[in-house]
C-alpha cells in the first residue's frame, strides 16, 4: 500500500463518485432548508457515476488491480459497475415524489445511504483480495440496514430491518470465517495467491472454507437455503428499497460470487466437483422453492420476492454451466435482463399501491382488479414485465435470457438441471398470469382498495417505466450486443 | 416483386395494423364509440394480407419442392441463429387458410361489444403470430413465434370469453407452457449435438435436418419432446382436456381461430420439426401415435354425442377430425399425408363455419344448449339451410371439401395401418350420428315459440361472412385437384426424404451417443489450453464419416 498513483484515484472514480456523493447529502442536508431537490441531486450523483464509469471503460485497455491489488480494474468490474448504476438510477426515478407515500421520512438519510449501499456494491463487486471483499459486503449491507427501517413509523419496515440486520450478520461472520480459513491456508487474501497455493492444501479445510464462503453469498444473493429472510424483508421495505434489493445487491451478489468462486475453486479442478455439487443442489432447490411457494401469494411484494428466489436459481445454473460454453456470458445478459424487468415490476406496484392505502397489505392481489380499465398502459406495461419475468415472448428480455442460461447449462452437461429449470418456469407461468388475470379479467369493485381509481403516474416514474420497458424488449430483441460483450468480459476471467 | 420481402411483409402486416388500431385518432374510443372504425381498420389490414397471400400462391412455384421466397438475415450470430423464412407447399395453403380465415373473423366480431379495438388488437397480433410459426425456418424463430401466439389467445379468451374464462384461459395456457418448454430443452439438445459433430452452433432447419445424426436411444427422448409440445396443442388424446374448456369459454372469434388455425400447429410442428429432425424417433413413436389418435377419433366422438352444448359437441368433433389428420400424417404415405394436409384446410373451414353457427344462435338467444332449439328450420331457413351445409361438410359427404381429404386419409392410412384405420372409420359412422342428430334436434321438430318464436334469420353482414366458407366447401369438393397440384410434389418429395433417412439411419446404426453428461473438468481443462475435448474426438471417431 506503499504509493496510491493518481491513475488508481481516476479509475476509481466509479466507486468515489456515489461515495463523496453520499457525504455531500448529508453535508447539504445540515445547510440547505428543508425540501432541497435532494432526489435530483442523488440523481446527478448517478449521473456523474456513468460519466466516470465511461471515462474507465474507455481506459480500460489494460488489466490491472488499483491500490496496489486492492480492487480490479477490468472489464468486468466496469460491467457491474454499469448495472448498479442503471438499475441504482432507474429505481431512484421510480421513487422520485414517492418517498413520503412509503413512509419515508428522513429522505437526506435515505439517499445518502442510497448511494453508500450503491457504493458499497461495486466495492464488493471489484475486491481483488477478501478484506476488501467483506468490507464492500458490509458498506452495502449496513446502508441496506437502514435503508429496509427507513419507513420509520411502519412496524413492517422496521421488522424488515431487524430481521435483515440479524441473520445478515450471521452471514457475514460466516463468510469472515471462510475467508480467516483461506488466509490461514494460504497466508494470503489476496484472490489470485490464493488461487494459486490452494493447489494441495488440505482439501477438507478448503471444502469447508468453500461452504463458509457460499453460505455468505448464498444469503445476499437469496438462494435456498438462505431465503428465508427474502419475502418478509421484501414486503417490509419501503418498495423502492426492495427493488433495489432485488435488483442491484443481487447483481452484484452474483457478480462478487462469479468471480470469487470461479477464481478460486474452478481454477482448481480437485475442488471444482464439490463446489457444482453444492450449487447443482442449491440451484435445484432455489428454483424449486421459489417458484412453488410464489404460487401461494397473495402480496405483490412477496409474490416477487419469492419471484426473485426463482430467478436467483435460473441464475445459479448460469454459474454452473461451463464459462467456455457461455455460462458467464448467459448470466450477465440474464442479470440485465432480470434488473429492469424486475424494477419494472416493482414500480408498477409502487405506482399502483401509492394511490391506493398504505395501510398493511396495500399490495394485496386484488388491488390490482380491474386496472387494465382504469389505467391500460401501466396494465400492459406491468403484463410486459409480468411475462418476461416469467419468460415468454413478447417479454423478450427473460426468454433470450432463460434460452441463454439453460442452453449454456445442456452443452455443460446439465439437461437434468434444465428440464426441472424449464418446468418451473412453466409453474411460474401461473402465478404470473394470476396478476394479468386480476389486471384485466376481474372488474374492480366499487370501493376503496382497488384501482377502480387510475393510479397517478408522475413524469419520473412514467419514465422509469418507459425506459424499462424499452429495455426489455430491446435487450430481447438485439441480445447479442449485450451477449457478445458479456463473453468477452467473461474471457477475462479464466 | 424483387426486394420487396413478401414473407415478412405478410407476417408483419397485420402486426402494423394492430399497431395502427392504437395509433390512428379515428380509432379512438372517443371518436369510434361502436368500434366501427375499428373494425373497419383490422378488416382493411386483414384484407391486404389475405391479397398479399393470394399474390404469393400465384407467385408460388408448386414443381420446386424445396423453400421458396427465402429471407434470411443473421440475428444472434454467437448460437448461428437467423431471422429466417421461407414457404412451400405444405405450408403455403396453411398460411392461405390463416390469412382467409381472419378477414372473416373480423366481420364476424360484431358480437364483441366491450374493447373491440383490443380484441381486435390481440386478433391481428395472433395472426402475425401464426404466420410466423407457419413461415419461420429457423428453430428459434420458430419457437419464438410458437410462445407468441399464447398471449394473445390467452387475452382473447379471458377478457371476451365466458364464465368460467378464467379458469379456462390458464389451463390452455399452462398446458401448452408445460409442452413448449420441454420442446426447448429438446432444441438445446439438438443444437449442442449439432455444434458438437459440426464445430459450429446452427438453428438453421435445413441445416439441422442435414447434419444432425442421432441415435436412436437419443431420438427417441427429444421426439418425445416434441411430441408432447406438438400433441398437446393438437390436441392428442390424453392432452385434450384444455381443449373443449377453451372453446366453450371462447368468445366466436376466439373458437374460430383456435380451431381453423391454432390446432392446425400442433401437426404442422409434427410435419415440419419433429419427423424430419428425428426420424428414427418419429419410426419408434409413429404407431403409438396412431393408436392415440383413433383413440381420439372414437373417444372425441362418443363424447361429442353426449353433449348437450351444441359448441362443446362441435369441440369435441374437433378432437375427433384432428385424430383424422394426426392419424393420415403418421400412416406416412403421400396419400394419406396430403389427405391429411387437404383435412386440415376442410376442419378449417368447416368446423370454423360451425362455430360462426353456433355464435350467430349464441347472439341471439344467449344459450347454446341443444334442448332450447328445436324446429328452428321453419323459423330461420337460410341459417338451417347453411347449417346443414357446413354439418354435411363436417361429416365428409361426397361432393364436400370433407369427403376428399377423409378418403385421401383413410385410403392411404389403411396401407400402413389397416386395424386401426377400420377402428377410426367408426368415428364417421359416430360423426354423422352426432352431427345429423344435432342438426335433427335443433332444425327439426316442434318449434317453441314462446323460446324461439322471435329469431330471426341471418343477415346481410352474417351472409358475406358465410358465403366465402360456403363456396370453399363445394370448390374444395368437386375440384381438390388445384389445391392438391400445390401440395402434392413437395409433400412427395417430404415423405420420401424422411423414409429414406429412416432406412439409412436405421441400417447404420450409428454406435455413438452425443453425451454431454461426460462433462468433465478434463473436458474443460483440455479446451482452455487449445487442445480438441477427448469427449469430442470420442464423439467423430464413433461413427461419423
Amino acid at each position: 500500500m506503499a504509493n496510491v498513483s493518481m491513475v488508481d484515484v481516476l479509475f476509481a472514480l466509479p466507486i468515489l463518485v456515489p461515495s463523496l456523493g453520499a457525504l455531500l447529502v448529508l453535508l447539504l442536508d445540515v445547510f440547505l432548508e428543508e425540501n432541497w431537490p435532494r432526489g435530483i441531486f442523488t440523481g446527478v450523483v448517478l449521473v456523474g457515476t456513468l460519466g466516470a464509469i465511461k471515462y474507465v471503460s474507455d481506459a480500460s485497455g489494460v488489466e490491472t488491480t488499483l491500490f496496489s491489488g486492492v480492487l480490479y480494474h477490468d472489464p468486468f468490474s466496469v460491467y457491474f459497475f454499469l448495472i448498479i448504476t442503471v438499475t441504482a438510477a432507474l429505481t431512484l426515478l421510480m421513487s422520485e415524489g414517492r418517498l413520503r407515500q412509503e413512509g419515508i421520512e428522513n429522505p437526506g438519510e435515505f439517499y445518502a445511504l442510497y448511494l453508500m449501499a450503491t457504493a458499497g456494491a461495486m466495492i464488493f463487486v471489484a475486491a481483488a483480495e477478501l478484506i476488501t471483499l467483506f468490507l464492500g459486503l458490509e458498506i452495502m449491507s449496513m446502508a441496506l440496514y437502514c435503508l429496509c427501517g427507513s419507513a420509520v413509523r411502519l412496524s413492517r419496515s422496521s421488522e424488515s430491518a431487524l430481521k435483515y440486520f440479524f441473520l445478515g450478520s450471521f452471514s457475514s461472520a460466516f463468510l469472515l470465517f471462510g475467508i480467516a480459513l483461506l488466509y490461514g491456508l494460504t497466508g494470503s487474501t489476496q484472490l489470485e495467491v490464493i488461487s494459486e497455493n490452494l493447489v494441495g492444501s488440505n482439501s477438507f479445510v478448503v471444502a469447508i472454507a468453500m461452504g463458509f464462503l457460499l453460505f455468505g453469498f448464498i444469503f445476499k444473493i437469496g438462494a435456498v437455503p438462505f431465503h428465508f429472510w427474502a419475502p418478509d424483508v421484501y414486503q417490509g421495505a419501503p418498495t423502492p428499497v426492495t427493488a433495489f434489493m432485488a435488483c442491484t445487491i443481487k447483481a452484484s451478489a452474483l457478480g462478487a460470487a462469479l468471480r470469487v468462486l470461479w477464481m478460486l475453486f474452478v481454477e482448481n479442478y480437485e475442488y471444482y466437483q464439490i463446489w457444482s455439487d453444492a450449487v447443482w443442489m442449491i440451484a435445484i432447490l432455489t428454483m424449486i422453492i421459489g417458484n412453488v411457494v410464489a404460487l401461494r401469494q397473495r402480496s405483490l411484494k412477496r409474490m416477487l420476492a419469492y419471484s426473485s428466489v426463482g430467478h436467483a436459481g435460473y441464475m445459479l445454473v448460469a454459474f454452473l454451466a461451463p464459462m467456455e460454453w457461455g455460462g458467464g456470458a448467459a448470466l450477465l445478459y440474464y442479470i440485465a435482463g432480470y434488473g429492469v424487468m424486475t424494477i419494472g415490476a416493482f414500480g408498477v406496484v409502487l405506482a399502483v399501491t401509492a394511490a391506493g392505502a398504505q395501510e398493511r397489505d396495500g399490495d394485496d392481489i386484488t388491488t390490482f382488479n380491474g386496472l387494465g380499465n382504469s389505467s391500460p398502459v401501466l396494465a400492459a406495461l406491468m403484463t410486459l414485465f409480468l411475462l418476461s419475468l416469467a419468460g415468454l415472448p413478447p417479454g423478450m428480455a427473460g426468454f433470450v435470457g432463460k434460452f441463454y442460461v439453460f442452453s449454456a447449462a445442456v452443452s455443460g452437461g446439465y439437461t437434468g438441471l434444465v428440464i426441472v429449470g424449464v418446468l418451473c418456469s412453466a409453474v411460474s407461468c401461473y402465478y404470473y398470469l394470476r396478476v394479468v388475470v386480476a389486471m384485466y379479467f376481474i372488474p374492480a369493485e366499487a370501493g376503496a382498495g382497488d384501482a377502480s381509481v387510475a393510479p397517478t403516474v408522475g413524469l419520473s416514474m412514467g419514465s422509469a417505466l418507459g425506459l424499462c420497458a424499452g429495455a426489455v424488449l430491446l435487450l430481447g430483441l438485439f441480445p447479442s450486443f449485450v451477449y457478445d460483450s458479456a463473453k468477452l468480459i467473461v474471457s477475462g476471467l479464466y | 416483386m424483387e426486394g420487396l420481402p413478401l414473407l415478412s411483409t405478410i407476417i408483419f402486416l397485420p402486426l402494423l395494423g394492430a399497431v395502427m388500431l392504437y395509433l390512428l385518432p379515428v380509432c379512438k374510443p372517443a371518436s369510434d364509440s361502436d368500434g366501427e372504425v375499428s373494425r373497419y381498420t383490422a378488416l382493411i389490414f386483414s384484407l391486404m394480407t389475405f391479397v398479399l397471400s393470394v399474390i404469393l400462391l400465384v407467385a408460388f412455384v408448386p414443381e420446386q419442392t424445396d423453400m421458396q421466397f427465402r429471407e434470411s438475415a443473421s440475428w444472434i450470430p454467437s448460437f448461428g441463429i437467423h431471422y429466417q423464412l421461407g414457404v412451400d407447399g405444405i405450408s403455403i395453403l396453411l398460411v392461405l387458410l390463416t390469412t382467409f380465415l381472419m378477414p372473416i373473423i373480423i366481420l364476424a366480431s360484431r358480437s364483441v361489444k366491450d374493447g373491440v379495438r383490443a380484441y381486435l388488437f390481440h386478433m391481428l397480433a395472433l395472426e402475425t403470430a401464426m404466420l410466423g410459426t407457419l413461415l419461420a425456418t429457423d428453430v428459434f424463430l420458430f419457437y419464438i413465434f410458437w410462445e407468441l401466439m399464447l398471449a394473445p389467445m390467452y387475452f382473447i379468451i379471458g377478457i371476451w370469453g365466458g364464465k368460467r374464462r378464467i379458469y379456462a384461459t390458464l389451463k390452455f395456457v399452462l398446458y401448452t407452457v408445460f409442452g413448449s418448454l420441454l420442446m426447448l430443452v429438446a432444441i438445446f439438445y439438438s443444437v449442442n449435438a449439432y455444434a458438437a459433430l459440426h464445430g459450429e452452433y446452427t438453428f438453421d432447419l435445413a441445416k439441422l435436418q442435414e447434419g444432425l445424426v442421432l441415435s436412436r436411444n437419443v431420438q427417441i427422448w427429444l421426439f418425445a419432446a416434441f411430441a408432447l409440445a406438438f400433441g398437446i396443442k393438437v390436441p392428442l388424446f390424453p392432452f385434450h382436456t384444455w381443449l373443449p374448456d377453451a372453446h366453450v369459454e371462447a368468445p366466436t372469434g376466439g373458437s374460430v381461430v383456435l380451431a381453423g388455425v391454432l390446432l392446425k400447429m400442433g401437426l404442422y410442428g409434427f410435419i415440419r420439426f419433429a419427423y424430419p429432425l428425428f426420424p428414427l424417433g418419429a419410426q419408434v413413436f409413429g404407431p403409438y401415435l396412431a393408436l392415440l389418435a383413433v383413440i381420439g377419433i372414437v373417444y372425441g366422438a362418443l363424447v361429442a354425442w353426449a353433449q348437450s352444448d351444441i359448441k362443446k359437441l362441435v369441440a369435441y368433433s374437433s378432437v375427433s377430425h384432428l385424430g383424422y389428420c394426426v392419424l393420415g400424417f403418421v400412416a406416412f404415405n403421400v396419400a394419406s399425408t396430403t389427405g391429411s394436409l387437404y383435412q386440415m384446410l376442410n376442419h378449417g373451414i368447416s368446423t370454423g363455419a360451425l362455430f360462426l353457427l353456433v355464435g350467430v344462435l349464441y347472439d341471439r338467444k344467449h344459450t347454446r344448449l341443444i334442448a332450447d332449439y328445436g324446429g328452428l328450420a321453419a323459423k330461420v331457413p337460410v341459417f338451417a339451410f347453411l347449417f346443414l351445409v357446413f354439418t354435411l361438410s363436417s361429416i365428409a359427404l361426397p361432393l364436400t371439401n370433407g369427403f376428399i381429404g377423409e378418403f385421401l386419409i383413410l385410403s392411404g392410412s389403411f396401407q400402413t395401418f389397416p386395424i386401426l384405420t377400420a377402428v377410426a372409420v367408426i368415428g364417421v359412422i359416430l360423426g354423422a350420428i352426432y352431427m345429423l342428430g344435432l342438426y335433427m334436434k335443433t332444425m327439426y321438430g316442434e318449434l317453441d315459440e314462446s323460446k324461439n318464436g322471435d329469431l330471426t334469420d341471418v343477415n346481410s353482414r352474417e351472409l358475406l361472412v358465410f358465403t366465402p366458407l360456403f363456396a370453399l366447401v363445394f370448390v374444395m369438393g368437386i375440384m381438390p385437384g388445384p389445391f392438391l397440384r400445390v401440395m402434392t410434389p413437395t409433400v412427395e418429395s417430404y415423405v420420401q426424404n424422411v423414409q429414406a433417412k429412416m432406412v439409412t439411419v436405421a441400417q447404420e446404426e450409428l454406435d455413438y451417443d452425443f453425451n454431454p453428461a461426460e462433462f468433465s473438468p478434463d473436458t474443460v481443462l483440455s479446451k482452455r489450453r487449445g487442445e480438441a475435448s477427448p469427449l469430442a474426438q470420442v464423439r467423430f471417431e464413433g461413427g461419423l464419416q
